[in-house]
């Protein structure tokens, strides 16, 4: 049952609502674990025992890594087994989906988010970061929880266990909730899904065939249909929390706004970067520093550990490895420029470097391109579509410089293209400052329930009458 | 030592990691407060402090501290 679907916004998410507020504070979190286990088994229903067995398995596990054992080696020994319990689940539908086909075999729903949950949970027991949980429904209701389970954001065991045994009811929340939800349905429905039709063609088109204009608009298309698909399922995932007293971490915050590759990772998918940096980063690094190594040294191995496993992550093969060595060796590229930059002003006994208008435009500029050739490497299914796509881009192919194509497609996405890429960098948010600055927030106050309804209005016409398209991240 | 002199001794290590030589920490500095104070040198910084006292911070230490206050506790509490 995905988020954006009739079912799930008329039945489901009403009948739990009014279910949830209607039982007593203390029954609520089982109440959430039913309706979490209810969605999950509309979406999986013959997997579902993957998900019931984490839950099991893990929970076990957190009580066995709570006690105190005479030998040294057993609770390490506990959390070993238990990650490779955990991923190794994760990477045989992984390995399978590489061996097979992503068409012939499916991920089951949120494996690789609750596989995230769990090894977070165990990890933290493991680091007294928390006591263990005794309470089965409440570490239950951690992997499982409905508006998480699909695709993240990735919640820290630490956090939402919080929040989980403390939380009120609060009008303004549940407000920003449904603001949050209409944004993301917006987002997904009449952004994202719309630029479909022209992303499927310009990519399953031949390189000869696919003009250096047609491919252009076809890459741009993808970054603004990536990022508005996956924000739109946050915005909704977020807002769903909201509507049940949860504060779930925000996942973005305009990456292709960003100014150089580091900092684009740490603006997109941040619950996923929270998670390896804690989990693999962090240790990597720290084991290091133990060996006596240099810092430099250290950042790079612990970048490698991280990038390694995301790009195992994201696929099994050729192409993923090109992937992670691709954005490991811009990041590793950009520390090594800034410790040389930063040593050479200490040498001359310079402060800080000040960015100039050049040095910030030359930036964003650096990242765009290492954006646009990163992510199209995601999208190609092999490196022999991603080779042939590059060389459409500079008429390399013996293909034309423009199609009919792209004037279509142009003027069909217009609208859904400018809103995409004018809100991928931070303008609304610059407005609303300057009218807030401006003391016109009353102006505000009256418009913004105006374009929520048209917002709301908007996508439910696209539900109803729209090809359902999944959401891109649930391959993963 | 007294609690004032690990301050001192931490800020003076964190002046060198951030190189801002005029950064001034008090028990309430948090991360978000010190330009630069990111993942990387969060790391360096328990390394360097680590040296210093001669003590190992545990990972829970190390991803889990409020603020400076907090840490400085911590340090006390293996020193004395």
């Amino acid at each position: 049952m995905s988020f954006t679907s009739l079912e799930f916004i008329f039945i489901f998410l009403p009948v739990c609502l009014a279910g949830y507020y209607l039982f007593p504070k203390r029954f609520r979190n089982y109440f959430l674990l039913a309706a979490s286990l209810i969605f999950y088994a509309a979406g999986e229903p013959k997997r579902m025992y993957i998900l019931l067995l984490g839950i099991v398995v893990n929970y076990v596990v957190g009580l066995l890594l709570s006690v105190k054992y005479k030998a040294s080696f057993i609770r390490p020994l506990i959390l070993v087994l238990s990650i490779a319990y955990n991923f190794g689940i994760l990477f045989y539908y992984k390995y399978l989906m590489a061996r097979y086909g992503v068409s012939n075999v499916t991920l089951p729903l949120g494996l690789s988010f609750f596989t995230f949950r769990t090894v977070s949970y165990c990890l933290d027991v493991y680091w007294d970061m928390m006591p263990v949980n005794k309470n089965p429904a409440e570490v239950a209701l951690y992997i499982s929880f409905f508006p998480q389970i699909s695709m993240g954001p990735i919640s820290r065991y630490t956090d939402l266990i919080k929040e989980m045994r403390e939380r009120s009811f609060d009008a303004g929340d549940f407000f920003e909730g449904i603001k949050r939800i209409i944004m993301g349905l917006f987002k997904k429905l009449v952004i994202a899904d719309m630029l479909v039709p022209a992303i499927d063609l310009c990519f399953g088109m031949e390189p000869s065939e696919r003009s250096v204009s047609f491919a252009w608009l076809g890459l741009i298309a993808f970054l603004v249909q990536l990022y508005f698909d996956f924000m739109g399922y946050t915005d909704i995932a977020i807002g769903l929390g909201r509507l049940f007293g949860f504060h779930l971490p925000e996942n973005f915050d305009h990456p292709y706004a960003a100014s150089s590759v580091t900092d684009f990772w740490n603006t997109w998918h941040m619950t996923l970067g929270a998670w390896v940096r804690s989990y693999i980063y962090i240790p990597i690094f720290r084991a290091c520093q133990g060996k006596k190594f240099k810092k430099l040294t250290c950042y790079l191995l612990a970048s490698l550990g991280v990038w390694l496993f995301m790009g195992a992550w994201h696929g099994v093969g050729t192409k993923m490895i090109f992937y992670s060595l691709y954005y490991y060796f811009l990041i590793a590229g950009e520390r090594i420029v800034a410790d040389r930059r930063k040593a050479r002003r200490k040498k001359l006994g310079l402060g800080k470097a000040s960015k100039t208008l050049p040095s910030t435009i030359g930036a964003h500029v650096y990242l765009i391109v290492a954006v646009f050739f990163g992510q199209l490497l995601f999208k190609c299914e092999s490196m022999g579509q991603y080779g042939g796509y590059l060389k459409s881009l500079f008429g390399l192919a013996g293909n034309a410089l423009t199609q009919a194509e792209t004037s279509f497609y142009l003027t069909q996405n217009l609208l859904p293209l400018a809103v995409g890429i004018i809100c991928s960098f931070p303008v609304v948010p610059y407005i609303l400052d300057k009218l807030k600055a401006g003391g016109k927030e009353r102006m505000i106050n009256i418009l913004a329930p105006v374009i929520y309804g048209v917002m709301l209005v908007v996508s439910l016409a696209f539900a109803f009458t729209g090809t359902y398209r999944s959401f891109v991240y649930f391959q993963f | 030592m007294e609690r004032e002199d690990v301050l001192a001794k931490v800020t003076e290590i964190a002046r060198d990691v951030f190189d801002d030589e005029e950064l001034e920490l008090t028990d309430e500095t948090v991360a978000a407060d010190v330009d630069g104070w990111d993942s990387l040198t969060h790391l360096s910084l328990m390394n360097e402090i680590e040296i210093e006292f001669d003590i190992k911070f545990e990972m829970k230490e190390v991803q889990a501290l409020g603020n400076v206050g907090e840490l400085v506790n911590v340090i006390l509490s293996r020193i004395s």
